[in-house]
């Protein structure tokens, strides 16, 4: 029968980057030819042990998820323990709760993945938008400002002009007035002169 | 007069008598069914300042699951992710 089994085992320090790897690729490889089934594969990276473990302070973690026979477990754990590059491991069998329990940690997982994805994407999308929408903004402004300048010229023309009419206007006024009143003081003058020639007459 | 006032001590505050909360079992109240070995810093919670497993009058963990936080803090231990002994764990 077919079970589900979930292996962490912890590789010495000192190997390199590649022999880490290639430590890992022989195990995978073992699982494969054995019919076993490789759900899913995490790498912890180097981590600190709380406690040493053949005099070495921090160890490669490795997790494989698969699914096998029951008879492959003791096979696998005895190449584990063949293997000198591997200090410690641990094969446990998972029921359904823990299945359950590791399925939703991935999902979380991933979904925080797409998260930081898509909201990087999201970042880039918003800041174009808003340079995009600055410089709409930016544009509109000078041309509100351009206008805006036409105005106020034409406005001052405008005004120039009607105040020199105005102006025009009131002087043609003012001497109009001046000349009434100039005429009428003559009128005056006339009258009176005219008043007094008559007087005179008398 | 002077021991009647005595006897009749009026507080501003209510006093603070200890009320017993009820302890309750964490995994049952949140429906959790498997304890994951991998995960120290939740584990640190059953464990004290020594590393040792705290017992079950203490967190209030129901039998089925003290059987199953202690599984998963030996689990732990094994691969290095707790300390078998510690001094000032927290």
């Amino acid at each position: 029968m077919q079970k589900q089994y979930e292996t962490v085992f912890i590789m010495t320090p000192v190997l390199s980057d590649e022999q880490m790897k290639e430590t890992v690729s022989k195990f995978r490889r073992f699982l494969k030819e054995n019919k076993a089934e490789i759900i899913y594969e995490d790498d912890w990276g180097l981590r600190k042990l709380t406690y040493p473990i053949q005099k070495k302070s921090t160890g490669f973690y490795h997790l494989i998820e698969f699914k096998a026979e029951s008879e492959l477990v003791a096979k696998f754990e005895l190449e584990l323990r063949r293997d000198e590059r591997i200090i410690r491991f641990l094969t446990v069998a998972l029921d359904r709760h823990a299945i359950a329990y590791n399925q939703k940690k991935r999902m979380e997982k991933e979904k925080a993945d797409e998260k930081s994805d898509k909201k990087a994407e999201e970042k880039v999308k918003k800041e174009a938008e808003e340079k995009g929408v600055k410089k709409a903004e930016e544009k509109t402004e000078k041309e509100a400002e351009e206008k805006g300048v036409k105005k106020a010229e034409e406005k001052t023309e405008k005004e120039a002009e009607e105040k020199g009419v105005k102006k025009a206007e009131e002087k043609t006024e003012k001497e109009a007035e001046e000349k009434g009143v100039k005429k009428a003081e003559e009128k005056t003058e006339k009258e009176a002169e005219e008043k007094a020639a008559e007087k005179e007459k008398k | 007069m002077a021991q009647q006032q005595n006897s009749e001590i009026r507080y501003l505050a209510p006093i603070a008598v200890d009320v017993k909360k009820k302890k309750y079992c964490r995994f049952k109240k949140a429906g959790i069914k498997y304890i994951d070995y991998k995960d120290a810093n939740f584990l640190l919670k059953f464990v004290n300042e020594q590393g040792k497993i705290l017992p079950r009058r203490i967190t209030g963990t129901s039998l089925k699951y003290q059987k199953k936080v202690s599984k998963a803090v030996k689990r732990a231990r094994h691969l290095a992710l707790l300390p078998y002994v510690a001094d000032l764990l927290k």
